[in-house]
Formats: C-alpha cells, structure tokens, sequence
C-alpha cells in the first residue's frame, strides 16, 4: 500500500509538473483561447460575440455558473440549446471558453 | 370577320410572310383591309369600368409591376383615372406589391390593391399572398388573364394564360372570382372587397379578363355599381361571453394572452380597459400592437412564469394556443409538456374556427379549451368588459387593486433589467442589436414613429426598451414568416403613415432586402419617407443556428454549418445599393459611436418626405 501511495504522489507532483492537471482541473482556461473557441464552435451565433446574450441564449458572462455545472449543461443542454459532446469540444476547450465569458466587462449604464 | 378571325388571319399571314423570307411582315397595312374587324379603337373600354368600381370601393392605391395581361386597366387608371385614387405605385415584384400592400393594410386598417399577371405575376406573388392569408390582412388583388384561347396573341401570351388562374393561391386566399361581363366585375369586385374586411380578414382575388377590359363599350352604357356596406364584425355569443366574464372575475390570476386581437386603437384600448378593471396580467405576443409595452400589468417579458402561475387563460385570437400553453423541445429528444398549473382553465376568444382551411397547416395544433369562443376578438371586448364590470363587487376590487400591484412591481423589475441586460457589450463591435435599438429609440423618440419590422431578428429590444402605446407604432410580423416581407411591407407602412406624418421606422433584416432589393427604388421613386437600419448579421441567421442544431445533435461540429447559411465574402454593401436606387445610405457602420450621427443625419432626410437608409454591421441577434 505504502508503495501505491508513493507512487501516486510521484504520479501527482509529475501531473503537475508536466501540466497534466491543467486538463484535468480545466478550470484555469485561457481566456484568449477560449474567444477563439467561443467563436469557432458557434456559441456567438446565440448568445453574442461578447456572451452578452440574445433571445436565443442568455448572457454567460462576467459571472457564469461554476465550470462543473457549466460544462454539465453544455453536455446535455435544456432547453434549445444544441448539445456539445466531447467529440467536438474538449473538456479543456470548454474551460477556455468558461475563462473568456468569466473575463467579459461589466456594463456602464447607457 | 370579327376580331377573333382578323388576329388568327394576321398571325397566319405573318408566320407565311416569314416562310417566304418575312415580306409579309414588311408590308404597309393595306386600307380596308381590316373593314370587318372588331373595331377596338374607342373613347371607352371595359377597363375604365373597372375603375370606376375601383374608385367606388375606395382602393387608394394600386401596386404593380406592369404587364400585358392587365395593359388596358393600367392604361385606364392613369388615364380615364387621373392616376388618382387609385394611384399606381410600381413595383419591381409582385411579391412587393403585395407585401407593400400588406403593410399598408395594417396600419390603414383596409385595403389597397396590386395587379399583376394571372400566370406569373401572381407566381411570383404567391409568397406574399400566403403571409398576408396567415397574418389575417385584406389585400385586394386583380390579376389579368385572356380565358378565351382564340382571343390570345400569339406566343407569350398563350404563356401568360390560364383557366383558372387563381387555383394557384385559393388555398390560401380569402375569396376569389372569375367574372365574365362588366356587371360581373362589379358585383364580384364589391363582394371581394366586404369579404376582404370581414374578420377573419384576408387577401382575395379577382380575375380582370382581358376582353373585358379591352372591349369598348356599346353606346349609351352605364354600368350599375352595387353599393359597398361592409358587414359588423361577429361578437362572441352573448352567454358564452357572460360566462367568460364569470370565470375572470372569480379568478385570482386570470392572464389575458393577445396575439392578433388590436385590429384598430379601439382593440387596444378595449383591452386595457378589461385588464384595468381585472387588474389582470396581459401577456402581447406581438401579431399586433395588443397593449402599452410599458403599461403595469403588461407581463409580456415574463410570459412563461406567467402563464404558469395562472388559474385562467384567455387567448384572444391566438396563432398558437397550445403553443402559449405547452412548452415543445426539439434537441436531445423532442418532448412536451403543459406549462399550465393543475386545474387552471383555458378559454379562447378567436375568428381561429372559421374560414380555416384544410390544406396549408398554419392552424397549429389542436388546443384542449375549457370555453371556446367563435367571435372577433376586438368586437366582443367591449361587452366583455361591461359583463366585468357588472360582476366586480367591492370584495373582488380589493383583491384586483392587491394583484395590480404585484404586478406593476413585477413589470417595473422586468423593465429595469431590460435596461440592465442591454448594457452589456454597449461598445461591441459588431453593434449589439440591443444597442442599435436604444440609439433608435433616442433618435426617434420624441416623434410620431412607427415602427414596421418585427422584433424577433433583434431579439425583442424595442418591445422592452421603448415606449409602445399607440395601435400604429407596432404592426407585427409577416404571419407566414415568408422572408421577403419586412422590406416591402415597410414601404407599404410608410406610404400609409405619410398622409399622417409619421416617421416610419424599419429595422430591416439583411437577408429579408436581398429578395427584391427593388423595393428601394419604389420608395425612392414615389417618395415615400421610410428609415430603414440595416440589421445586418451577414446571415441567414435563423438557418445557421438551425445547422447548428443539426451538426451538433449528429456529433459532426459546426464548422461547416456556415455554409449555404451567410451572406459574406463579399460583404454587401447596402449603403452602395440603396445609393444605386436612389435612396439616401450611409454605412456600413461597425463602431457603435457612429451610430447615432448617422441615424440623425437619415432622419433629417426622412423628415424631408424620402427613403433612407443606415448600414449597421450587427451582432447576430
């Protein structure tokens, strides 16, 4: 047991330095990937170039649920919203793009 | 020899004379050789009958893009006619003429007239016909045709003839007749225009022969015009409407659900009158202007919640009851369910029942109804609210005044997040459609405006931003969302609202210009002051998210769903078109901060009596 131990603890503190964990725990996306993705996977179309949301989809961002509950839906939507598998966007994907509407600008009032 | 035999004789002596290297057809016509044809050369025609009934049913205008089959009306009206009431206004398609006529309608309240051909005329006005069938709207429309095959000229004409020309739009047109003398014409003529303004209204047709129109008329003819009374639009049954009030009075959330109910101002003021006195939430789903969009009890952007905290519905003349009262997913599975509370009841007020027809399915699917109604909606209001007033006792005000005011606080908070939600992205670029609909309402605000396009396409901004509370100022949408629709029927709006000086507002769809951009020209041509704001997401964007939809639901991505569904590479330039047919542009505008210049600079035009128009490059909805 001792030895499993050990080696899991290599295998976490490898993970890390090798930047496994930046998958695994998506929840530190980059922002400016995640406008690319937000774009190239279509989730303008319904919710706007800024996740400032439209009739077809409500605004995501600056303040989007947690990407746990963020990404369950994405996987199996209510609703209307079409639903994105794993196959075509990434667990890691979908952080990026969680990361782009978290870093969306709060409004002035007009 | 009469007529018939002189054109058979011509069009052989010609088709021989080119046989033998086409001398015959060079040949100066030989005098008398004609001395027993028709004589068709004459001081007065058929056609000048026709608009003599024209002008005693009252069309004010005639849209029409010309063509042979109705020559003599055309040349009747803006001769005999003084091109005057009628006024012919061309068009560059008869799917425009008949939208111009659509949108004219629903601000006018009655109909103008379009002519076209029997055959392809009316082909390519089928669209227009449909939208304006499911919209409920009278457009009044002759169509020309030669019925008798020895009468026709030979080649196109044959081509542009039919027996029955209008089995081509009966399926979705009110009525429709073939007459086959003058005094044919003018009974059916003023049939077709009381049943066009009969609720349910509708487009109807009448087929102007050519031989009526052309022949002259014998000596000393009058033709009798029957006089035009238009019939009182059916009031719901009396017991059924004493009942209604019973059930809305007893209510403790009676919702009032309108679709197409506000066919005057008088409907609209008929039903804040009734929700008043209920102090009842009312929920616009927008075929008309229903109800104040900034009216207290107006709960329209929360209408699901609404609903569903309900005990009573009254529908007034729903496209969609069982769509207001059931939710219908279409992703992971297709399923439905019933938003209603358990116990709660459903009653509908409506023209739905009668006049339907079998073939095109816009009637929706079948509502299950506690109390159905077979009335027009705008005419059984007003016993409605006095069989309310009769039932409120002094418990039940108390009660209507408590739920008021539940219900302008909750209107009030609807508002101010509206206001709220359109601040995001305020500098983005593309322009949010949020953004562009707050900038038009600063630009517009302080006039008599009115605004012609519908509200899907910009996600309903207006509705929730501005301040709609006159019948003109919102005339809903298309009824068959046939594209094509917004620009026309904008002209037609504005040429309705130019008599009153009212500063017409469309905010027009790209996709929806691109069917027949010629509309334009129209506009520019007869001077009709129309701003049209290009909401321009360089898509068919409906469509794209409905790819979407589909590359998504099969697990294949969406990166080809952009194909067949955008409008780029090249990027229109609609500032460029609408200069090319003469229209006042400006665009296209990306940054936001040019908006509202621009938008000055068009109005200031369109107050000077023209078209104009501002490119907006836009977020997508």
């Amino acid at each position: 047991m001792r030895a499993s131990s050990s080696c899991l603890c290599v295998f976490v503190v490898a993970c890390v330095l090798s930047g496994v964990v930046r998958a695994v725990q998506p929840n530190r996306g980059d922002a400016d990937r995640g406008r690319q993705t937000y774009v190239k996977v279509g989730c303008y179309q319904c919710h706007g170039r800024e996740a400032q949301g439209a009739s077809t989809g409500p605004r995501l961002g600056p303040d989007p649920m947690p990407l746990a509950q963020f990404t369950r839906y994405v996987r199996a939507p209510r609703n209307e919203m079409p639903p994105y598998t794993a196959k075509v966007l990434s667990d890691a994907e979908l952080a990026d793009i969680h990361a782009f509407v978290a870093a969306r600008a709060r409004p002035r009032i007009p | 020899m009469d007529r018939r035999h002189f054109l058979k004789n011509t069009a052989g002596a010609l088709a021989g004379g080119a046989a033998l290297g086409g001398q015959a057809s060079a040949q100066p016509p030989s005098p008398g050789a004609d001395a027993d044809a028709d004589a068709m050369t004459t001081d007065r025609c058929g056609a000048d009958c026709m608009v003599d009934v024209i002008k005693a049913i009252g069309l004010e205008y005639i849209c029409a893009n010309p063509g042979s089959s109705f020559r003599a009306l055309h040349e009747a009206i803006v001769n005999y006619g003084a091109n005057a009431r009628p006024e012919l206004i061309t068009c560059c398609h008869e799917e425009s003429s008949v939208a111009m006529a659509h949108g004219f309608a629903k601000i006018d309240g009655k109909p103008i007239g379009v002519m076209a051909h029997g055959t392809v005329g009316l082909q390519h006005a089928a669209m227009a016909i449909y939208n304006a069938y499911c919209d409920r709207v009278p457009v009044y429309i002759i169509v020309g045709n030669t019925l008798d095959a020895t009468e026709r000229r030979p080649g196109v004409e044959w081509a542009h003839s039919v027996q029955d020309a209008s089995s081509l739009v009966r399926d979705f047109s009110k009525w429709d007749d073939t007459p086959v003398s003058l005094e044919h014409f003018a009974e059916s003529a003023v049939r077709a225009y009381k049943l066009a303004m009969t609720p349910p209204m509708g487009p109807v047709l009448l087929v102007a022969d050519s031989e009526l129109q052309e022949r002259p008329l014998g000596a000393g003819f009058k033709l009798q015009i029957p006089r035009l009374t238009l019939a009182a639009p059916p009031q719901g049954d009396s017991a059924a409407i004493a009942e209604v009030a019973r059930m809305l009075v007893e209510a403790e959330n009676p919702v009032i659900v309108a679709d197409r109910a506000a066919r005057t101002p008088a409907g609209l003021a008929s039903l804040v009158e009734l929700a008043e006195t209920l102090q009842a939430a009312v929920i616009d789903q927008g075929g008309r202007l229903n109800f104040p969009s900034r009216h207290l009890l107006n709960q329209s952007g929360q209408s699901r919640a609404t609903i569903g905290a309900a005990d009573v519905v009254l529908g007034l003349e729903l496209t969609d009851f069982w769509g207001t009262v059931n939710t219908y997913r279409d992703q992971l599975q297709r399923s439905s369910r019933s938003i209603l509370k358990p116990g709660a009841k459903t009653i509908a007020i409506s023209m739905r029942d009668l006049g339907i027809k079998a073939n095109y399915q816009e009637f929706q699917r079948y509502p299950e109804l506690d109390l159905t109604v077979s009335g027009d909606a705008e005419a059984s209001l007003p016993p409605l609210v006095d069989a309310v007033k009769k039932l409120v006792t002094a418990d039940r005000r108390r009660v209507f005044a408590e739920r008021g005011k539940k219900l302008g606080a909750a209107s009030r908070a609807a508002h101010d997040k509206a206001r709220a939600d359109a601040a995001y992205a305020w500098d983005a670029a593309p322009v949010t459609t949020a953004r562009l609909s707050m900038e038009l309402w600063e630009a517009i605000q302080h006039d008599d405006w009115s605004l012609a396009s519908y509200l899907n396409p910009v996600s309903g901004w207006p509705m929730r931003l501005w301040t709609f509370d006159k019948h003109h100022q919102f005339i809903g949408g298309s009824g068959g969302s046939g594209i094509g629709y917004t620009a026309p029927a904008s002209v037609g709006a504005a040429l309705a609202n130019k008599k009153h000086g009212r500063l017409t507002v469309t905010i027009q769809p790209d996709g929806d210009l691109l069917y027949a951009p010629g509309i334009l020209w129209t506009a520019a041509h007869h001077h009709i002051p129309l701003l049209s704001v290009m909401h321009n997401n360089r898509a068919y964007h409906q469509e794209l998210m409905h790819l979407q939809r589909m590359a998504n639901r099969h697990n294949r991505g969406i990166d080809r769903a952009h194909i067949g569904t955008t409008i780029d590479n090249p990027n229109v330039d609609y500032a460029k078109v609408a200069q090319g047919m003469g229209v006042y542009a400006e665009g296209p505008i990306e940054n936001a901060k040019d908006l509202a210049p621009a938008l000055k600079r068009a109005i200031a035009v369109v107050r000077k009596g023209e078209p104009a128009l501002v490119d907006v490059v836009t977020q997508p909805r």
